[in-house]
């Protein structure tokens, strides 16, 4: 069967006006990305992959060139149907977390669905499972200047998932956390990805990350330079019961892990959980995210989109949990 | 977003920075108070003034002349047809002839009036000594001014009370030809008005001619609102006509341009708080620029960041105008208190100098909401414009 990519960019390219100099942020990107793909975007500061990714999340529009989401041109939306698109359709994790100061863990997590004019009862449920999902149940009514980097980085990865999208993108997730908060991201992402069956796109300069995706794209002076399809990662054909995906998940965790070993002294002392931890207990972690993955299983999509439908209507609310759903919620209003 | 959530977000950025919310309402409340103080001010001057002029009752009267014109003698005829017109309640015909007076001493003059007991106090007389009202409709009995006894010498009320007088009334028919009637009136009422001649008594008591004709018509009507109706009615008919109201709506006039004059300052002071709200609200729009920025990218809309930051302009109108009129009323409330307090210990009148109607406490509130949304309006605007990609950038 002919696939539709999720996204389809052609001959993108993004030109910045700085006083007199042109700054060339993009020159003719091409690229495809399918669903169920984990993708990352590799590349030096300043090579234009964040402005591909701001362009595919439709927070800004390309100088020239087209993008496709699911066939369907973005530039066609208005900034109505962009931030619908924003709110339904793609969930966005930043370096810097941006979570609202002013507001506590809970209501971070569920402005996505008060946006969607869902109830307050209801976006609330929501919001405490993923809370739940993310092991940070303890810190609802905590506000996020009382959360470490990680945590506040799972909390903006919650408050991500709130709408249930199709795709993630992460820009840089890790980049202003610790190697152990940095795991813990990182693991959650990649079980969005593989067992959600989640579109994830990772944008990142640590290099240490490529084995995990399916394929990389390479960026230099903002042009894709190289593709590499990874081999050694499992693909979405291989993950089919839940219990290799729990294989798969201790095996990803041990890299972490190793990875870990190599520079874990920047933990961070604010962590109330996980903070405290030292080199040794390295190994406890992992029926941790076991822990986790059951978890998750109940309130987050197993197989394909229509399940996601399904499972997360009789798990949770039916109106906040499925993107078309939303949409539907909130139609008659608009 | 949903208008409760749009408001509990507003309200949440309220509390947020409290100084400053408290500040900028503090600005509207002197603002609309100012407003409610001086407008009430004019409200109770108004009230006042009018209330000199002529009591409740005299505003649902209509006061009928006598006419040059032929047909249009005020005799009984003309009170039957005044009876006639929808609205009028009740008719008090006036009797007025010039009489002398005289006791068994001393002689003078004065003009006699009969009128209905009912309606003595329609007239604009008081019996400031001695009885109010007569004891019945024939009682030969007289209420008379300290300025018709001068010339009888009874100028001290305790002497005069209770005197008899015998009061020759003259009705003139023509140059040389009149008809003169003697009455003998008790003395129940003095007035000390010591300009005005007249002696009132009932008008079956006076009314001792054939065919005598009114010197006026009082019409007492149902309603106030009804008073231009039944007065184009009675002018029909070839009457002129008076009333208080005439005086009563010049007064209104003025104070109506008194009371603009007044709120126009109070309005001034409202317009800086507007601009504090517009300052306030550029001020949090510079602050809340990335998380305005946050907001778009996790799928606000434009519209809701407007509304937010609307919603936030009239919040601070709401209860700084629902502060401010409580303030402004409460002043004015505290001043009344303190004028009543020296008057009635001075031995004076009570009065209100401020009078707060509900209708004008509710319309101040409601501009208060008005003219703070207006500010916020551009504000909203431009966070709601406010591109998502540079607002994320913006620390």
């Amino acid at each position: 069967m002919a696939k539709v990519p999720v996204f389809k960019a052609v001959n993108v390219s993004k030109t910045y006006q700085l006083g007199d100099v042109e700054v060339k942020a993009l020159q003719g990107v091409n690229l495809e990305i399918y669903s169920g793909e984990f993708i990352c975007i590799f590349g030096q500061s300043g090579c234009g992959k964040s402005t591909l990714l701001s362009i595919i999340a439709g927070l800004q529009k390309p100088s020239t060139g087209e993008v496709y989401v699911r066939g369907d041109k973005l530039s066609t939306l208005d900034n109505e149907g962009l931030a619908k698109y924003r709110r339904s359709k793609i969930g966005i994790v930043f370096q810097s977390f941006n979570l609202i100061p002013s507001m506590n863990i809970i209501e971070n997590i569920a402005l996505p669905l008060t946006f969607a004019r869902i109830s307050k009862s209801q976006r609330i449920a929501r919001a405490k499972s993923l809370l739940e999902t993310v092991g940070l149940a303890k810190y609802a009514d905590h506000t996020s200047s009382q959360l470490s980097g990680g945590q506040q980085q799972r909390v903006a990865i919650a408050r991500s998932l709130v709408t249930a999208p199709w795709i993630m993108l992460a820009d840089e997730p890790t980049g202003n956390l610790d190697s152990k908060s940095a795991n813990e991201v990182m693991r959650l992402l990649i079980s969005l990805n593989r067992k959600s069956k989640r579109t994830v796109i990772l944008i990142t300069h640590n290099p240490e990350y490529l084995d995990y995706a399916d394929r990389i794209f390479f960026m230099q002076d903002g042009k894709v330079v190289k593709t590499q399809v990874n081999s050694k990662v499992k693909t979405e054909e291989d993950v089919d019961s839940v219990e290799h995906i729990s294989d798969d998940l201790k095996e990803v965790a041990k890299e972490i892990g190793a990875v870990k070993a190599g520079n874990s002294n920047a933990d961070d002392g604010m962590k109330t959980k996980t903070g405290k931890k030292s080199k040794k207990k390295t190994e406890e972690e992992e029926p941790e995210t076991e822990e986790m993955i059951p978890e998750t299983n109940t309130t987050e999509p197993t197989d394909t989109e229509t399940t996601i439908t399904e499972t997360e209507t009789t798990t949770v609310e039916p109106a906040a949990n499925d993107a078309e759903a939303t949409t539907e919620t909130e139609e008659p209003k608009e | 977003m949903k208008i409760i959530d749009i408001l509990r977000l507003s309200f949440g950025n309220l509390r947020r920075n409290m100084l400053r919310t408290v500040l900028t309402i503090s600005g509207v409340v002197v603002g609309i108070g100012a407003i409610v103080f001086l407008v009430s001010l004019g409200f109770g001057m108004q009230e006042l003034a009018v209330s000199k002029v002529a009591n409740l009752d005299a505003l649902t009267l209509l006061t009928v002349n006598t006419s040059q014109k032929e047909n249009t003698l005020l005799n009984s005829d003309a009170v039957t047809k005044f009876k006639g017109i929808e609205g009028v309640t009740d008719i008090s015909p006036i009797l007025s002839y010039p009489a002398s007076i005289s006791t068994a001493t001393d002689s003078g003059d004065t003009i006699a009036y009969g009128v209905n007991p009912k309606y003595l106090n329609l007239e604009d007389i008081t019996a400031d000594y001695g009885s109010k009202t007569f004891s019945s409709d024939t009682a030969n009995e007289t209420i008379i001014s300290i300025a018709s006894l001068k010339a009888l010498k009874l100028t001290d009320p305790a002497k005069a009370l209770g005197q008899e007088l015998s009061v020759k009334v003259v009705k003139i028919i023509s140059n040389d030809k009149k008809e003169e009637s003697t009455l003998k009136l008790k003395i129940i009422g003095i007035s000390k008005d010591d300009a005005t001649k007249f002696a009132y008594t009932p008008i079956k008591v006076l009314d001792k001619f054939q065919g005598s004709t009114y010197s006026k018509v009082k019409i007492k009507i149902e309603k106030r609102e009804s008073m231009m109706e039944i007065r184009k009615a009675v002018e029909s008919m070839g009457y002129p006509t008076n009333s208080v109201t005439d005086t009563v709506d010049q007064i209104n006039q003025v104070f109506t341009i008194v009371k603009f004059v007044l709120g126009g300052f109070g309005f001034i002071a409202l317009m800086v708080a507007a601009i504090g709200i517009f300052n306030t609200l550029t001020i949090a729009l510079l602050e809340r620029t990335h998380e305005i920025g946050v907001m778009k990218a996790i799928g606000g809309r434009n519209s809701d960041v407007a509304f937010v930051f609307t919603a936030e302009a009239s919040m601070i109108g709401l209860f700084g105008g629902l502060i401010g009129v409580s303030t402004g009323w409460l002043l004015g409330k505290g001043i009344n208190l303190m004028i009543n307090f020296v008057a009635v210990s001075l031995d004076g009148p009570a009065v209100s100098l401020f009078a707060t109607p509900l209708w004008f406490a509710g319309f101040v509130v409601g501009f208060a909401f008005f003219i703070s949304t207006v500010a916020g309006i551009l504000p909203a605007r431009r966070a709601a414009k406010l591109d998502p990609l540079e607002a994320l950038r913006y620390e």
